[in-house]
């Protein structure tokens, strides 16, 4: 077997998804974020109280009943984040199913089609990169007021360039592959280059990244709340984070309530990374170096 | 020269320029090919073979001059020209494990031309032509549902060339088609090369380092150095006498027979006698080659030397070319 | 070429290499057995995937799981298949190196030539980068790249120099011997020859044993003392590469040397084996040429075929031996 055989995927073996499930650390990441999605689900038969009512002093230290302590109106703080977690999950997908098709398509087109249309995408690409973009993403969600679409949007606007540059490069190394250029002396359209020929190679890619996504939408939320540009009408991890600053948490020892969104984001990340990761192997071609 | 031949290819120059070095990949060649020729294009690496033939089936556009399909531009003119050029001029790749797309099975990857080419045809009929074709390059119908991975490099060969012939093609183009194979992978490709282009009266252009290849294949030989032509000859001329001093250099390389080898002694010697430094051709002003000729002389520095014709359709670009009989 | 005496550096015996697969097992080496003289060439030949690279891999116990290695394995005295990681970490490079297939197109394009021969050396050995840099530039002259190729990148460099590069990684620690996998493949013809010098000269020069894989008879026949033509995971036929090539016992050494192209073959018909290799998985104990053999009895199909010999050294596995004692 020469070294090329071993960078041929293998179409008649295990499914992806199988392979996925075989996977230890697949598996763990997985049931962690099944665990994330149940609490989202079910956060209200989860909470032990109500995020918005009074239900102790203002303030409190953690303890059995409020395992992250209470906020300054008297609020749990833990129930809190229980709620917080189905719209920052959301927020979390919906961003990164935006940033994926942006970010995807994007790159896919520059790269294929290369010439100016891809210096035109690539120069709005670096204009997106090079701008301070916490600064610029407050300035936008400033003028478009601070309501959840904005905040998408936002993330979005910011998230996908990365994704668009990574997809683009390796497009570019399709688009010099021997099957790509036979396929255009058979005559084949561009649309069935992109689509049926470069699409499935740069899946895995797109998969990958748009899981790590994920994390960056959520994460990219939290940090609008603590520069407080928040959705105030409901729950989520940033709301809580963002109430924490504005209350002065930590001049009452709350430390665990600023904490709090951190532990739940880490969780998240630790996986997502893993699941990630563990699609990064399973479509490295030497995982499949089984027979020809 | 003629314009109604069937591929003309008129000062033909490609530059390719980075931040180190401009090279002209391809430097002024002009050449033009019969429907019938069975030709080979030789030359070591970097001589610019590959982007020649990616010039002739329109894949790499050239910086300047142009090439001409029944006398008009294939990269100019009317939809309807180019489609016919496409149809006409096929080309298989050197590597054959990458000319098929991994995700593809082989069904797939020979109804493409089918569909795009030739066109409208039923799923049952595209899959009885894809099977006649694999059959025409020796290969069973049952290879249609693998994928890549699942087939030897020869006979990914075979079917890279079953997808070359599904247009009908009259001229083939195959840029070192079996560098990458074993001896007797090689010489399966080279005997379908031969034998398809005498069973449809196609020409064919194979792009080689390697003198054997071309002389089993080829009637007539083109020789290229940094770009430009340096010989171009019948075969049985061009390898009982060379003419230019690099082409009697890639004589020498090419294999011989095991036999002939043990018997004359070279087997074990050194064939090419002390290491010649490397050197970068386009760095030169004048002949190219001087550097490495054992019979450059001083007018080789002033000017790149013209193609002249030798008589009997043979050209040769040298200022103190061998004499018939001298090698 | 052969300067030693007759000490057997190397010796194989029954090792098989297998890989697990969804249709089977896939045998890509079995039961070979061979030994290598300190200071020859020992050439391997086959088409393509008859296991050389398996077997030039599991000599350094670089088979990676889910594949299986059996058998024995002698280097020096040294019993190869029962070394610990760290044994072998000492080992590989150090005694023996490898010049992988296809090196040349994976060198490391964002770093220089001397760093990535340097990083060779340091990785398998306990020197400083100041030693291994002086090391660097020793080498740089031994395989005859020009001095500046030190500082450029793989892409400045043409296909000959790179793998220049890579002759001077595997012979950096002085190896007792050296695999070369196919180091001439990938070059034009007349880079080849260059190449194929300057191994010559390296090997004059250090001493070193070479075990060299090849498909490319006429490359091997420059090159090589004995020679073992691989078919389907094991021998057919083995011995002094002269007699090997010049009389050929079995009818599988014949045809690769028959479908050889080369420059006298013009207007003649050169023959290709018929048909390919099938994937050896669960192969009955027959001859595995005997399907592609047109010399093929049923005695062929069904039972092993007997090791046939012609004077020294010279085997063939093989019920219906060529030519045998020709030219004798
Ligand atoms: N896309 C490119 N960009 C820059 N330089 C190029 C490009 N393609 C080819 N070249 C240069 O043009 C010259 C001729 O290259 P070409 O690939 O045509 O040679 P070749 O004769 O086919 O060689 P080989 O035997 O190595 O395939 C070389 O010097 C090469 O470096
Ligand atoms: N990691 C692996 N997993 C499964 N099968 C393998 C693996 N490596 C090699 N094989 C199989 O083992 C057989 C021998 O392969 P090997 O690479 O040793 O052949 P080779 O003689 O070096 O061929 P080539 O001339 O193409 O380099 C082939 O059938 C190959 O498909
Ligand atoms: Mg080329
Ligand atoms: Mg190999």
């Amino acid at each position: 077997m020469s070294p090329k055989n071993l960078l041929v995927s293998s179409s008649g073996e295990d499914t992806f998804v199988r392979k996925l499930l075989y996977n230890r650390a697949a598996l763990a990441g997985l049931i962690m974020l099944l665990v994330l999605v149940f609490i989202a689900l079910l956060g209200p038969h989860i909470a032990p109280y109500r995020p918005d009512r009074f239900v102790a002093q203002p303030y409190q230290p953690p303890s059995a009943s409020h395992l992250f302590g209470t906020d300054g109106l008297g609020r749990d703080v833990f129930s809190q984040m229980v709620y917080g977690t189905s719209l920052s999950l959301e927020i979390g997908f919906v961003s990164a199913i935006g940033i994926t098709l942006l970010g995807t398509s994007v790159g896919i087109i520059s790269g294929y089609l290369g010439r100016y249309v891809d210096e035109i995408l690539m120069r709005v690409v670096d204009v997106l990169l090079v701008i301070p973009s916490i600064a610029f993403m407050i300035f936008v969600a400033v003028i478009l007021g601070p309501g959840l679409e904005s905040i998408l949007l936002v993330i979005i606007l910011f998230g996908w360039p990365p994704m668009a540059r990574m997809i683009r490069s390796q497009t570019l190394s399709l688009r010099e592959r021997e099957f790509v250029e036979s396929a255009i002396v058979s005559g084949t359209p561009k649309r069935y280059i992109l689509f049926r020929m470069i699409f499935p190679n740069v899946i895995n890619l797109v998969i990958a990244n748009g899981i790590l996504a994920v994390i960056y939408g959520i994460i990219a939320e939290v940090s609008l709340a603590f520069l407080g540009i928040a959705s105030t009408k409901s729950y989520s991890w940033g709301t809580v984070l963002y109430n924490a600053q504005n209350e002065g948490a930590i001049y009452h020892g709350g430390l665990l309530w600023i904490l709090a969104p951190g532990i739940f984001i880490a969780v998240t990340g630790v996986a997502i990374t893993l699941i990630a990761r563990a699609i990064g192997d399973i479509t490295d071609p030497r995982y499949n170096a089984l027979g020809r | 020269m003629q314009e109604s031949k069937f591929i003309t290819v008129r000062d033909l120059t490609v530059r390719f320029e980075s931040r180190e070095r401009t090279v002209n990949a391809i430097d002024n060649v002009s050449i033009s090919l019969n429907r019938n020729d069975r030709i080979a294009v030789v030359g070591e690496s970097g001589a610019g073979k590959t982007t020649l033939a990616r010039c002739l089936v329109g894949l790499t556009r050239p910086t300047s001059g142009s090439i001409l399909f029944n006398g008009k531009d294939i990269h100019r003119g009317r939809h309807s020209d180019r489609k016919l050029f496409r149809k006409s001029v096929q080309v298989i790749f050197q590597d054959p494990y990458d000319a098929m797309n991994p995700k593809q099975n082989i069904l797939d990857y020979l109804s493409m031309p089918l569909r795009f080419l030739v066109g409208n045809m039923g799923r049952q009929e595209l899959r009885n032509k894809c099977a006649e074709l694999l059959d025409s390059v020796g290969l069973q119908e049952d290879l249609l549902n693998k994928y890549p991975h699942q087939l030897s490099g020869g006979q990914k060969q075979r079917v890279a060339i079953g997808r070359a012939l599904a247009s009908d093609p009259e001229f083939l183009i195959a840029d070192e088609p079996t560098s990458m194979l074993d001896a007797s992978a090689a010489a399966g490709i080279l005997n379908l090369l031969k034998r398809l282009a005498d069973d449809r009266e196609m020409g064919y252009a194979i792009v080689t380092h390697n003198m054997g290849v071309a002389s089993y294949t080829a009637d007539k030989i083109l020789v290229m150095y940094s770009g430009k032509i340096v010989e171009q000859r019948g075969t049985d001329a061009l390898i009982s006498s060379p003419m230019h001093p690099y082409s009697s250099v890639l004589l020498q390389h090419a294999p011989r027979s095991i036999g002939v080898m043990f018997e004359s002694g070279t087997a074990k010697s050194n064939r090419t006698g002390s290491e010649p430094a490397e050197v970068d051709p386009w760095s030169l002003s004048g002949c190219r080659y001087r550097k490495l000729c054992d019979r450059a002389i001083s007018v080789c520095e002033q000017a790149f030397p013209p193609l002249l014709d030798t008589g009997k359709e043979g050209r040769v670009a040298c200022y103190n070319p061998l004499k018939y009989g001298q090698k | 070429m052969h300067w030693g005496g007759e000490r057997t550096l190397l010796e194989l015996k029954d090792l098989t290499v297998t890989f697990p697969s969804k249709r089977g097992e896939v045998t890509a080496v079995d039961s070979l057995t061979l030994s290598i003289q300190e200071g020859s060439v020992f050439g391997l030949a086959g088409e393509s995937g008859c296991g050389k690279t398996t077997t030039g891999l599991a000599l350094l116990r670089m088979i990676k799981p889910p594949g299986v290695v059996a058998g024995e394995i002698d280097f020096d005295g040294k019993k190869i298949m029962s070394m610990k990681e760290e044994e072998l970490r000492k080992f590989r490079w150090k005694e023996v190196s490898m010049i992988f297939q296809g090196a040349m197109s994976s060198l490391n394009p964002v770093k220089t030539v001397a760093s990535q021969i340097a990083d060779a050396i340091m990785d398998h050995s306990r020197m400083t980068r100041r030693e291994a840099f002086r090391i660097v530039r020793e080498l740089v002259g031994k395989v005859h790249l020009p001095p500046d190729s030190l500082n450029k990148y793989p892409h400045q460099l043409s296909g000959g120099q790179k793998q220049r590069v890579v002759i001077a990684m595997a012979i950096a620690l002085k190896p007792k011997l050296i695999i070369a996998d196919e180091p001439t493949t990938a070059l034009d013809v007349v880079s080849q020859d260059r190449i194929l010098n300057l191994l010559r000269e390296v090997v004059r020069e250090s001493k070193s044993t070479v075990l060299f894989i090849s498909h490319d008879l006429s490359v091997l026949s420059a090159m090589c003392d004995t020679i073992a033509i691989m078919y389907l995971g094991s021998i057919a036929e083995q011995g002094r590469v002269e007699d090997v090539l010049r009389s050929p016992m079995h009818p599988y050494t014949e045809a690769l040397i028959s479908s050889n192209i080369t420059l006298d073959r013009r207007g003649t018909s050169v023959e290709s084996i018929k048909g390919y290799p099938p994937v050896p998985i669960q192969l009955p104990r027959n001859c595995r040429f005997s399907d592609r053999c047109q010399f093929a009895t049923d005695e062929c199909r069904n039972s092993e075929p007997p090791a046939v010999t012609d004077g020294q050294e010279h085997v063939a596995y093989c019920f219906h031996p060529r030519k045998r004692n020709a030219g004798k």
